[in-house]
């Protein structure tokens, strides 16, 4: 007689079976890792064919000397893969498409623009070998880089650039701009391209350079036929990295073009020569900060951005990472809504602007003093349209005049709606700061704190707010940024902002142009449309075996150039 | 039992036509837009509105809905906004990810707290007792990213035990699956073993009570055979019921262990997704998360059957 297996006995095996096999599994999984393989040997560099850019036979409008950023000093080296842990993918790999900086930081690795700038930020020929200017300003001439491949291996020329510029033209706000501007553009040949204006525009060179947001890349021209009127399908462009692979949520890989020409024979800021040392880019996103930081430390990234400002002494201390401050900073703003009725009132925006002690609100929410410093200029100081200029009137830190300005302002009490958000580091910790030395003077603030989503929708609303915080990164331009253009939320389109606008943009020289910048500035101050407590910066975190890696912080997170020492 | 189940099945349909009404208009009427977190910050209106117009978004709420809802009928969740890709195939995606953070979990949570309640049970306000309990209190009381972000210091920091985040597919190296998914599942597995000790402690405690446990031990039966053979079947129910309910919890996606840990599942989509306003993504989440409830409860149901002799021969 066969004995049945009874349900008791049944399950008494499989748990035994079970327990087994999951403890055997655990022992396996705990067990070290293996040596991670080493970087591979170093290889010289191949010396790369060099055309040096020509100089512009008419002066620019950006006249700048500048020396060359310094070569490294160590034998560069070929080989590795660089583990990048960002805090979440991009939401879409089509530079032209979208104003989201995240972007413009990985594409600007695969795609090029015709003109990008130097170390201090003047507009220098990236794409384009040379150009000419005539003399009354309205005919570009630009010459394009001879033998430049794309990804897929066909030659770029005029036909490719005119189809990316015509599509980045309607797609954004300085290329709609430029093209509105424009009498014509043609290709006479397959290396040239000219541009006939309407009126004198002394953006051209700063709008055909990089932006770190929906900058004029070059695509080929028949993946922009293929897109018609939607995001490109292919990701195919000429610079020093290329595509490979993109797993939503996971990692999005970049590797090395092999057949990518350099520029030059010396990097110049963030253009001249870009060499891809390394084998791989691989972007992983990783949203939680801790664990980026937990993961830099444990070998599992070898470069972080965006770290937590209070894990910045822990992590400067170890001497398995780098740790380095970000070069550039970014403008610190709480902006007022000029549409509301009770914002409309000027005397009530200088009684705040006088209330406020910015090293306090800075320190609020930066803490550390190597993450903030004080700064009147509304261009941040590493451009050349730094200025001090309407200067007194910031941090003034005075109660006494707050008061004074309120009373001859028509406040009267009513709740000032204030919106703020805690998913950028430091946004709601200066917008308590600030909101709580406005009320040491009498004015009563609704601080509403949600997510940057609704911020974004809400603020597009002037019926809906009063005063939200933000933040800007560098325009090495104050026409290119949509605040200073009066565009932005906050809408400072007073007459006579309007007026200096009209101005700056119909004047083509720097030195005419800077005197305008600083009028504007001066009446900022005086007619109060933010408040700028001051400038602010992260810090990057890497491997400490990595070298010159991402140091150009501001349009993109530069790994060009990029090297692991052994 | 064949009629029960397809009864309960038939219950899916007013279910997800309830959840889906539900979602799409609590969605939509939440402040925020995909088309202006697309556009990025320094976009104008127009620009803003030109990715609206292209992603359907400016059609009235009425038509978007009932557009969505005929697709769905069809088997056909719509496209993501933001990852370019079939709902369906993003959470089939994700589906392995956290259907292994599951069945770990449940693995720790059951091997951790159903022998500690009954341990806890049968040495009643003895300091093994007190000691499980206040382990399962900790358990319930810690936010499971803290302890998770303990753990990546400990074992990946310090340590080098385990990799600090991340996820590899257990078709490509199922030992380093593993080793990925050891952290955030016991991180997961320690809150559910809490209450899994507790329910399994308190119900040990009524049945040891029972008289028909007296009966076996005054037969002459050692304690062991009584707690295994007599009193922890009776004990089942309850615990398949909590069981049940964290099943279908950790299948919905554990939020805050996938972002800590960086898992690409089901539960890091749906945050990411919220945060960007893509509502195709939270839709079809929430739906699936929807028949996932209804199935599991199904199961639990199910398994009641086999457990309990009372039920099979009661429907007999």
């Amino acid at each position: 007689m066969s004995k049945k297996l009874t349900r008791r006995e049944f399950l008494k095996r499989s748990a035994i079976l079970g327990t087994g096999v999951a403890g055997a599994a655990i022992l396996n999984a705990c067990a070290p890792a293996p040596t991670p393989v080493p970087p591979p040997a170093p290889t010289t560099a191949p010396a790369a064919p060099t055309t040096v850019p020509a100089a512009p036979t008419t002066a620019p409008a950006v006249p700048t000397a500048v020396p060359p950023t310094a070569p490294p000093t160590a034998v560069s080296k070929k080989g590795g893969t660089l583990r990048y842990a960002y805090n979440g993918d991009p939401p879409t790999l089509d530079v032209q498409w979208t104003t989201t900086n995240v972007t413009a930081w990985v594409g600007l690795h695969m795609f090029e623009t015709l003109f990008t700038y130097d170390d201090k930020y003047g507009p220098i020929p990236d794409l384009a070998e040379s150009y000419q200017v005539s003399s009354d300003g309205l005919k570009y001439t630009v010459k394009l880089r001879k033998g430049i491949l794309f990804h897929n291996g066909k030659e770029m020329t005029s036909d490719d650039v005119d189809a990316s510029l015509r599509r980045w033209g309607k797609l954004s706000g300085p290329g709609k701009t430029l093209f509105g501007l424009l009498d014509s553009l043609t290709s006479p040949d397959k290396y040239t391209l000219e541009f006939k204006l309407k009126s004198v525009y002394p953006l051209f060179e700063t709008a055909l350079a990089i932006t770190g947001g929906q900058d004029s890349v070059i695509y080929p021209a028949e993946v922009i036929k293929e897109a018609g009127d939607g995001e490109i399908k292919q990701f195919i462009g000429t610079g020093p990295y290329k595509f490979q692979e993109w797993q939503k949520d996971r990692f999005l890989r970049l590797t090395r073009f092999d057949k990518y020409v350099p520029h030059g024979d010396k990097p110049i800021g963030y253009g001249g020569k870009k060499e891809a040392f390394l084998d791989e880019i691989r972007y992983i996103a990783v949203p939680d900060q801790s664990t980026r930081a937990a993961g830099i430390l444990s070998g599992d990234y070898d470069y972080v951005d965006e770290a937590a400002r209070d894990q910045y002494d822990q992590l400067k201390s170890n001497p398995k990472v780098k740790v380095s401050l970000d070069q550039t900073w970014r403008l610190a703003e709480d902006i007022f809504n000029l549409k509301s009725p009770v914002m409309a009132d000027q005397k009530l925006r200088q009684a705040m602007l006088a209330c406020v002690n910015c090293e306090e609100v800075l320190k609020a929410s930066q803490g550390n003093k190597d993450f903030y410093r004080l700064s009147p200029s509304l261009m941040l100081e590493e451009t050349r349209w730094a200025t001090k200029a309407g200067g007194e009137s910031y941090n003034q830190n005075n109660l006494d005049k707050a008061k004074q300005l309120l009373k001859e302002s028509k406040y009267s009490g009513q709740t000032l709606r204030w919106m703020t958000t805690k998913e950028f580091a430091g946004f709601y910790e200066e917008a308590l700061a600030a909101s709580q030395q406005m009320a040491q003077a009498g004015i009563k603030i609704d601080l509403q704190v949600m997510d940057w989503a609704t911020v974004v929708k809400r603020r597009a609303n002037a019926d809906d707010w009063d005063i939200f915080t933000s933040g800007w990164g560098i325009f090495v331009d104050p026409m290119l940024s949509p605040q200073f253009l009066g565009t932005y939320a906050g809408w400072w389109q007073t007459e006579r902002a309007e007026a200096l606008r009209k101005k700056l943009l119909g004047t083509a020289d720097f030195k005419d142009r800077f005197p305008i910048w600083e009028d504007l500035q001066r009446l900022w101050y005086e007619e109060v449309p933010c408040i700028n407590p001051g400038n602010t910066r992260g810090y990057r975190v890497m491997n400490a075996k990595l070298n010159d890696a991402g140091q150009l912080t501001v349009m993109t997170r530069a790994m060009w150039n990029a090297w692991f020492s052994k | 039992m064949v009629n029960q189940i397809a009864r309960r099945l038939l219950t899916l349909i007013p279910v997800l036509v309830v959840v889906g009404i539900t979602t799409f208009v609590l969605g939509h009427l939440t402040p925020g837009d995909p088309a202006a977190v697309m556009a990025g910050d320094s976009a104008t209106p127009e620009q803003v509105e030109r990715i609206r117009h292209a992603l359907g978004l400016d059609l009235p709420l009425p038509v978007q809905l009932t557009t969505w809802a005929g697709r769905v009928v069809q088997g056909n969740l719509g496209d993501s906004i933001f990852m370019k890709e079939p709902v369906g195939q993003a959470i089939l995606q994700r589906v392995e990810p956290t259907g292994l953070l599951t069945l770990l979990s449940l693995f720790f949570a059951i091997l951790i707290g159903v022998p500690a309640g009954i341990i806890a049970a049968v040495r009643r306000n003895s300091w093994i007792d007190r000691l499980a309990m206040g382990i399962s209190l900790a358990g319930v009381c810690i936010p499971s990213f803290w302890l998770g972000i303990l753990l990546i210091l400990l074992f990946a920091v310090f340590l080098h035990l385990l990799p600090a985040a991340g996820y590899v597919s257990l078709s490509e190296d199922p030992a380093a699956c593993l080793r990925y998914l050891l952290m955030p599942a016991f991180s997961l597995g320690l809150a559910h073993a809490a209450f899994l000790a507790r329910i399994t402690r308190s119900s040990m405690l009524e049945v040891l009570h029972e008289d028909y446990v007296r009966t076996a031990r005054s037969k002459g039966l050692g304690k062991t055979a009584v707690l295994i053979r007599h009193a922890f079947p009776n004990v089942l129910v309850p615990v398949l019921t909590v069981i049940g309910n964290s099943t279908a919890a950790l299948l919905s996606g554990a939020v805050t262990t996938e972002v800590v840990f960086t898992l690409p599942g089901i539960g890091r989509m749906m945050i990411q997704s919220i945060a960007r306003r893509d509502y195709p993504v939270i839709q079809g989440v929430v739906l699936c998360v929807a028949v996932v409830y209804v199935l599991v409860n199904l199961a639990v149901d199910i398994a009641y059957v086999f457990v309990d002799p009372r039920i099979r021969q009661g429907e007999r």
